[in-house]
Parts: structure tokens; C-alpha cells; sequence
């Protein structure tokens, strides 16, 4: 997995929950991305089409793009886009299921990212 | 199994300078136990360089110091520990604990040094799942099978708990390590050197130990004569497992009241579980049979349990509950 400069991710199930609250951790967790220099993009959908176009609009290399999502759907789209999808481990049996097509990482909680981010450029300066 | 080379130092400052030289290639080789079983494991990130601190004089020991405390060299074994009428004397809790480490094979083979810095034993990590400790970047304990070893108390990316009993029992009897460094010795307090996962030269680890440092030494302040110490251990195979909960508290009692207490959880989270609540709530209590009641229910009150470990809460509580009554006997 390649260091990234964005995040693009569907909010539902990321940042906020079905009814469109706000998890607790979210806000903190963008904010650290921000400090670390990493975009965070909301796209309305994730297919591929619009995973391209949020990739083009802010000119920036698909590789260094992670595609936070929960469902195999968003897995699917990111790949075809070019992104690396990043499991968003919502519901532990669905991630364990998901792992079989064979995502780049999984976070349980937006507020591991800041640390995934650490990681990936601890490993991959 | 990877291919490795084995260095056989005779001074601290000689590993020292190898495992520099080597960065994370390299790991400090004494026992074995979890280190030649990382590597029959075949984890991507088993080191290629062993140094191995066994010809190193001067690590095995344990003295009585003249203020009453005892110093305990890194080569210790376990067995040696459980069986020394010193330590039986003077921190019995800690014995205790150290007996349930394992079986008398291990016991003979393992260092205290290596008992404190040990790997997880998550089964996706030692089964070579490409998780964040194998180099990968996701935790298969998260959304697996999570019954048994890993946290129900959160996490940071990695969910496994922190498997060692002797940090846990050490803890409560508020001892301290000394680290070689390149930079020259330096001493932290137990609860100092596992402070749960954190990111160390680029990976994972439960520890602060960096690959160029070795663990020498653990001293263990002198016993308060006023102290009562327990240590409990629920594991799924009597005979010898990992906990699934522990509990090993202190309490420093004056005229029936408690002064001091320590209570520390081992096998529930990624590093020994200070309670500081609880430890705040028994303070100024006096000793009762009905302290239990009154201080269990108020116990990991930020428990986050994974799907299948909720148990371990229950067990955990259930530790504080018998080990207080034991102690207000």
C-alpha cells in the first residue's frame, strides 16, 4: 500500500449514522487528517464515476487515494476507480466477508485513521 | 522458516551496537519462547538477526538490596522466580502470578525479560494473517473470532490484548525497568514500558522498547508492611493458557482503612488495565465484606466490548468482586 493525500468516503456509515448524526469521533479524526496534510473528500455516491471525478477535481493520483467504505459495493468501485479501498469495519461478520476481496486495510473507527495515515508513512516514507 | 543468523554477544554494549546496526532486522534472543515461535510462524516481520544475550554476564540474578527491595536480572527464568524463597517472602502476589505463566517447561525456558516484552498471541497474527503486526493493515481479531485473546476495551488499531501476567502482578507492587540504550541506562515504571499499542520504529508493539535497546533489569521497591496483595487468573484451559481476565490488586490498609490501592486488570485490554477508579473509590474505605457490592458495579464503566468477548467484562468484575472479599478477610 502506497502513502496517500486523500480520503474520499460516502458520509453514511463513516461520519455520520443513517438518521445523519454525527459520530462522536468524527470531527476529531478529520481534523487530525487535516493537521497530517490528508484531503478529506464526502462524494454523495460511491460509485466509480464519481470516485473518478472527486479523484480529478482535486488533480490528484488515484494510488494515493484510500476509498473509505462499508460495503462491497464501495470495494468494487474503488478498485475499478483506481483507489485503494480501506474497509470501514461497521459490522463485524460483513468486514470478515469483505476481507475475502481483498481490501488494502480496515479501520473499526474513524479515529484510527490519523494513526493508519502514521502508519502507511512510517512504512512507506 | 526464514533463513537467520545468530550473533552471541558478551557485553551489553556489543548487542547493543548489533541490534543498531540492524535496526528492526534485528531482536534480542534469550529464552525463545515467543521469539523461535514468531519465526516458526513464519511472520513477515520475525527478525533475520538474532542476538543472543545468554553469554552476557551478570543478567541472571536476584538480590535483596540493603533499602529491601529486590533487583532481578533479565535472564531470569520464570521458574527460578516462582521458586526463590526471597520473592515468595516478600511479594508473594507476585509468585502466585508468576506460577500461572504458562507450564513448568515454559517457566524453565522464559525470561522475565521476555515474559514483559512479549508478542501477542493473537491466532490471526500467529497464523500469518497479514494483520497490523505481520505487516498488513487490518486486524482480522476485530471481526473474527475475538472470544479468547483480544480486547474488550477498546483498541488502536491492533485488538489483541497484552498476554503477559508479570507486568500485571509487577504493577501493583509499583516496580520500575532499567533499559541499555545507546544513549547510556534508563528506567521506567512498568506501567511506563507496555502502555498498550503504539507505533515504535514503524510498527506495532505493546512496548516503548526500541530495537536498539535491551531490557536488563527490574527492580521492585521494598513491600510496604502495611500492604494485602491478591492476583487472580481466568484463562479457557486450567492447566496453563493466557487470561482471558486477571486481576492483580494491592491495597495499603492503616486501622482497617485504605490508604492506597492498586488494581490491575491483565488479559481485557492491550496493556495492563490500570483501574484508577476504582482505585480512587477505595480510598478511605474501610475493609468489609460489603465493599465488593458497593465498588463492583462501578468498575470499567468504558468497557467496549467486541462481538463475541462482552464475558470478559463479566469475568473482570467478578475478579474485583472475590479478590476484595479475600482481601477484607
Amino acid at each position: 500500500m502506497k502513502a496517500i493525500d486523500a480520503v474520499v468516503f460516502h458520509p453514511v456509515g463513516i461520519t455520520v449514522d443513517g438518521s445523519g448524526q454525527p459520530y462522536p469521533d468524527a470531527a476529531p479524526a478529520l481534523e487530525e487528517l487535516d493537521a497530517l496534510g490528508v484531503k478529506v473528500i464526502p462524494v454523495s455516491t460511491l460509485s466509480v464515476a464519481a470516485l473518478r471525478a472527486a479523484v480529478a477535481d482535486a488533480s490528484l493520483s488515484p494510488d494515493r487515494v484510500i476509498c473509505l467504505t462499508d460495503s462491497e459495493q464501495g470495494v468494487l468501485a474503488a478498485r475499478e476507480a483506481g483507489v485503494q479501498p480501506v474497509l470501514m469495519m461497521n459490522d463485524p461478520d460483513e468486514a470478515m466477508r469483505l476481507t475475502s476481496l481483498n481490501p488494502a486495510g480496515g479501520i473499526v473507527s474513524l479515529h484510527e485513521l490519523p494513526d493508519f495515515v502514521r502508519l502507511l508513512l512510517a512504512r512507506r516514507p | 522458516m526464514k533463513k537467520i543468523s545468530v550473533y552471541r554477544p558478551t557485553t551489553i554494549e556489543e548487542a547493543s551496537r548489533i541490534l543498531s546496526s540492524h535496526g528492526n532486522e534485528a531482536a534480542v534472543y534469550a529464552g525463545g519462547t515467543d521469539l523461535l515461535v514468531r519465526l516458526k510462524n513464519r511472520l513477515a516481520q520475525a527478525p533475520a538477526y538474532l542476538v543472543d544475550i545468554k553469554k552476557i554476564d551478570n543478567l541472571r540474578y536476584i538480590n535483596e538490596q540493603p533499602d529491601g527491595g529486590v533487583r532481578i536480572g533479565a535472564l531470569t527464568k520464570l521458574a527460578e522466580m516462582h521458586e526463590s524463597p526471597l520473592l515468595a517472602k516478600k511479594y508473594p502476589m507476585l509468585v502466585k502470578a508468576i506460577g500461572m505463566i504458562s507450564s513448568p517447561e515454559l517457566r524453565n525456558a522464559s525470561t522475565i525479560g521476555g515474559d514483559l516484552l512479549q508478542e501477542v498471541w493473537c491466532q490471526y497474527l500467529r497464523g500469518g494473517y497479514s494483520c497490523w503486526r505481520n505487516g498488513g493493515y487490518l486486524c482480522y481479531g476485530a471481526i473474527g473470532d475475538n472470544s479468547y485473546y483480544h480486547s474488550a476495551m477498546g483498541g488502536r488499531l491492533c485488538y489483541a490484548v497484552y498476554p503477559g501476567d508479570a507486568a500485571t502482578a509487577l504493577i501493583p507492587y509499583d516496580a520500575k525497568v532499567t533499559l541499555a540504550t545507546p544513549a547510556g541506562p534508563k528506567t521506567l515504571t512498568v506501567e511506563q514500558l507496555v502502555p498498550g499499542d503504539l507505533m515504535v520504529d514503524g510498527r506495532i508493539q505493546s512496548h516503548v522498547v526500541r530495537s536498539n535497546e535491551i531490557l536488563t533489569e527490574v527492580v521492585i521497591p521494598p513491600p510496604k508492611a502495611n500492604m494485602r496483595a491478591s492476583f487472580e487468573k481466568l484463562r479457557p484451559r486450567g492447566v496453563w493458557d493466557f487470561a482471558m481476565a486477571s486481576l492483580a490488586m494491592s491495597l495499603t490498609v492503616t486501622d482497617n482503612v485504605v490508604d492506597d490501592a492498586r488494581v490491575v486488570f491483565g488479559g481485557i485490554a492491550g496493556k495492563p488495565l490500570r483501574e484508577t477508579a476504582v482505585e480512587a473509590l477505595l480510598k478511605g474505605k474501610p475493609l468489609a465484606q460489603s465493599l465488593a457490592g458497593e465498588i463492583v458495579p462501578q468498575a470499567l464503566a468504558n468497557a467496549a466490548p467486541l462481538k463475541y468477548n462482552a464475558m470478559k467484562i463479566e469475568m473482570a468484575k467478578g475478579l474485583l468482586a472475590s479478590g476484595l472479599t479475600a482481601l477484607s478477610a
